[in-house]
C-alpha cells in the first residue's frame, strides 16, 4: 500500500455526515474484546452476574463501543489519524443492542500549523436513544517516507 | 461511596514497561474488525512510512488491560460503571517499540444523578516512548451507584 495522502481539506465540507454504521453487538464480540484486553469483569459476559451488579442484562464495554466508533473516523477519512477523542457513555448497551454509529463535521481548519478537522459523533441503540455522544479531532497523518 | 484517601490525589504509580509486538497489535485489530493494513500488513505499513506496523487508536485499552488503576476502594454493595472516556493521541504506538505507562487518580467526586447519588473518579494512564516524550494519554470516568436501581 502506498502512502496514502490525505484527503484534502478542500474536499471535506462542514455538516459532512460520517456513516452510518449498524452493527449488532454480540456476547461473541464482547468475549473476543475481553481476551484482548484482559477483561474478566463478568458483568460483562455472564446474565447472573450482571443482574447482581444492577444491570438487567449483560453489558457491552463502553470502549469496545468507542473503538467501533473510531474505526468509523479513521475509515471515512484515509490518510488522516485520530488525535483526541471524548466518548461520554450515557446508558447502558447490552447485548444483541442493534447500534446506529454515526458523525458530522463540525469544524475544519487550522490548528498549530496543521490541517485539521472536528466532528460530533453518535451511538444510538435500536429505540432510538442516544448511547455514546462525543467529539473527535482528525489531523493528516505525516508523510513519515 | 468512594473511600478515598485525598492524599493520592494526582499521585503516579508505575504501571510497567510494554513491548508492543506486532502480534498483539494484530490480535486487537482483528478482535475489534478493524482491518486496516496499516495494523495488519507490515510492509503496506512501511510503504506508508513506518518502521513496522502500528496500533489502532484504541490499542491503549490492551496495555491498560482489565483493570482501572489505581484501584479506589468502594463503599459495600456499590458498582461502578464506565462513564467517559478520553484520547489524546500525540504519536503512533508502533510494533517492536517498548513503552511505559503511568495513571494517577484525577479527580473524585460525589454528585446527585437522575437516578439517584452516584461517586465519580476520573483516572488518567499516560503512555511514553522510550524517550519519555507522551505517545497516548487516556482519560477515563468512572461512575459509582447502588445496584439497587437496575439500569
Amino acid at each position: 500500500m502506498p502512502h496514502i495522502t490525505p484527503k484534502p481539506l478542500t474536499e471535506i465540507e462542514i455538516g459532512d455526515d460520517i456513516g452510518p454504521v449498524t452493527r449488532t453487538i454480540t456476547l461473541a464480540d464482547v468475549q473476543r474484546y475481553a481476551a484482548v484486553t484482559n477483561l474478566t469483569d463478568e458483568r460483562f459476559l455472564k446474565t447472573e452476574r450482571a443482574n447482581q451488579m444492577g444491570f438487567h442484562r449483560p453489558i457491552v464495554p463502553g470502549p469496545l463501543s468507542a473503538t467501533i466508533l473510531v474505526t468509523l473516523l479513521t475509515d471515512a477519512f484515509p490518510g488522516w489519524r485520530l488525535r483526541s477523542f471524548q466518548a461520554s457513555f450515557r446508558t447502558p448497551v447490552g447485548h444483541g443492542d442493534t447500534l446506529s454509529f454515526w458523525g458530522t463535521v463540525t469544524e475544519k481548519g487550522e490548528k498549530e500549523g496543521m490541517a485539521m478537522i472536528q466532528c460530533d459523533v453518535v451511538v444510538e441503540n435500536q429505540q432510538g436513544d442516544r448511547v455514546i455522544v462525543g467529539t473527535a479531532t482528525l489531523v493528516p497523518r505525516p508523510a513519515v517516507c | 461511596m468512594i473511600q478515598f484517601d485525598p492524599s493520592l490525589l494526582g499521585k503516579e504509580v508505575e504501571l510497567g514497561t510494554f513491548l508492543v509486538t506486532a502480534e498483539a497489535i494484530r490480535a486487537f485489530a482483528q478482535a475489534v474488525g478493524d482491518l486496516n493494513p496499516l495494523y495488519l500488513d507490515r510492509e503496506a505499513a512501511r510503504q506508508a512510512g513506518y518502521p513496522d506496523v502500528i496500533a489502532p487508536p484504541t490499542f491503549c485499552m490492551h496495555l491498560r488491560g482489565g483493570r482501572m488503576l489505581p484501584e479506589v476502594p468502594l463503599a459495600p454493595g456499590m458498582v461502578s460503571l464506565h462513564a467517559g472516556q478520553e484520547l489524546e493521541l500525540y504519536d503512533e504506538i508502533i510494533a517492536g517499540h517498548t513503552y511505559s505507562a503511568t495513571a494517577k487518580v484525577v479527580e473524585v467526586y460525589e454528585k446527585t444523578g437522575r437516578s439517584g447519588p452516584l461517586g465519580v473518579i476520573v483516572r488518567e494512564m499516560t503512555i511514553r516512548n522510550a524517550a519519555g516524550a507522551p505517545v497516548v494519554v487516556l482519560r477515563e470516568r468512572q461512575m459509582v451507584r447502588s445496584p439497587e436501581q437496575k439500569i
